[in-house]
């Protein structure tokens, strides 16, 4: 007989703010993000690691929430998209996607900045050849990409 | 998607690892980064009962030399190998493959340990780690033994590795001088892509510019990775020249045993079997000259 585990416990910081709650042993970061958290800025895009739609940071590092059991996050930090934003202003990747046009249907456009701020937190001088680079994992239907990389490009500190 | 109900078992030793795959085989797989393996579950390609999360065993994480091996612990991810200062000179072409892998979300989390392991044809480690004649670590409470990686592979998603054992570390031996090694790949994009075919190749030039060993891998053209031991054998004595390398693709063309699918069909894939093995042969040729 094998014990059937309903519910596990989970404690992790999540935006700056710790957390504790219980969730199910199957699920995913992304949907505990959207289901138990109400933090539904992460998207849900295809479920299998390709899109970058639920794009967050964990500890430090990108990943796809959706490929991340919720159990294996105790202990961790993550940082979604509704994390950027401080004093009720908008985070600069955030203002810079606005400015550009860099937003059309808006879908992928949280794991798009959640990208970009890996990329800028490691390298706040990024080429462009860095950009698309650190961008590769999240698709845009949309805009062609082009007005994303010219966001992200005009936050690149001079002196690359 | 959505995960089936799974119970995760977290192991805090090898020990307690090898005992829970024992225990639930065999509805049961050993859990590092799970990007292939999370997906297999969402889409129903595995039914498992059980996961066994490796990843809080901390001595299975690090790169490190180790007598005169770069020893590869198997929770490593694609991004802390590719980052490593340890993949200076020698073992700087393992970064033809870890460049190209996936996306930023994948390598942050995928280990090497997984991309071996898992045993999934067109992963990008096992070809070009076997070119540079590696091996693998398999761990049980019985012993361990080191497997080397040619022989590691039965099948796709088959390996050697019993249910009692997990994979622990690859070992890449240092590259003596006149080594070099490069592998080349194909993807339908620049970024983002799983291989269409890839080739790895390894070469050793002595002080005459004669080739005294080599080592051709193909990878995504057949079930394993695949040591085409004869295109090794035919270059071993010639010269690295253009023709000795387009005879050694067209051995490698030959050996290969590509499937059709959404990415390719079998005769584009070894069509590009051929152009990526000289390719291959000569960035390693380069590579082995500035090596001496």
């Amino acid at each position: 007989m094998q014990e059937v585990v309903e519910k596990v416990e989970l404690a992790f910081t999540v935006n700056g703010e710790a957390m504790s709650l219980r969730v199910p042993p199957g699920a995913t970061l992304l949907e505990v993000l959207r289901e138990d958290l109400e933090l539904t800025g992460t998207k849900y895009g295809c479920g299998e690691g390709e899109c970058g739609a639920c794009s967050v940071l964990l500890d430090g590092r990108v990943v796809n929430s959706c490929l991340v059991l919720a159990q294996e996050c105790d202990g961790l930090e993550v940082l979604t998209i509704e994390g950027l934003r401080s004093n009720g202003q908008l985070h600069p990747i955030q203002k810079a996607f606005v400015e550009y046009g860099a937003i059309q249907c808006g879908f992928c456009t949280p794991g798009m900045i959640m990208a970009a701020y890996a990329l800028l937190e490691a390298n706040p001088s990024p080429s462009e050849e860095e950009i698309k680079r650190a961008l590769e994992g999240n698709l845009c239907r949309c805009t062609g990409y082009r007005k994303i990389v010219d966001a992200v490009l005009s936050l690149a500190r001079e002196g690359a | 998607m959505f995960l089936p109900q799974v119970q995760l078992h977290e192991a805090a030793s090898l020990d307690q690892a090898s005992d829970a795959l024992v225990r639930y085989a065999p509805h049961v797989r050993p859990l590092a980064g799970g990007t292939d393996l999370l997906v297999d579950l969402k889409t129903g390609r595995l039914r498992l009962e059980h996961l066994v999360s490796l990843n809080r065993i901390d001595s299975l994480r690090g790169v490190s030399e180790l007598d005169g091996c770069l020893r590869i612990g198997a929770l490593t991810t694609v991004t802390t190998l590719d980052r490593s200062p340890m993949l200076a000179h020698g073992f700087s072409p393992i970064r033809d493959a870890t460049r190209k892998m996936a996306a930023p979300q994948i390598r942050n989390v995928a280990t090497v340990g997984g991309n071996i392991a898992s045993a999934v044809p067109c992963a990008d480690l096992p070809p070009i780690l076997t070119a540079m004649k590696a091996s693998v670590v398999l761990w049980s409470p019985e012993g361990r033994r080191e497997v080397p990686l040619h022989s590691f592979f039965i099948g796709a998603r088959e390996t050697v590795r019993r249910d009692d054992e997990l994979l622990t570390e690859a070992l890449v031996p240092l590259p003596q001088p006149g080594f070099g090694a490069a592998y080349a790949r194909f993807g339908l994009r620049d970024g983002n892509t799983i291989a269409v075919a890839a080739v790895a190749a390894g070469l050793l030039l002595d002080g005459d510019d004669t080739i005294r060993d080599a080592r051709i891998v193909l990878g995504a053209v057949a079930p394993v990775p695949k040591l085409v031991e004869s295109a090794g054998a035919a270059l071993v004595g010639q010269r690295p020249d253009e023709d000795a390398f387009r005879a050694t693709a067209v051995t490698a063309m030959e050996a290969a045993e590509p499937i059709s699918d959404v990415r390719g069909s079998a005769d584009y894939r070894r069509e590009l079997v051929g152009v990526l093995t000289e390719r291959a042969l000569t960035t390693a040729c380069e590579r082995a000259r500035r090596s001496r």
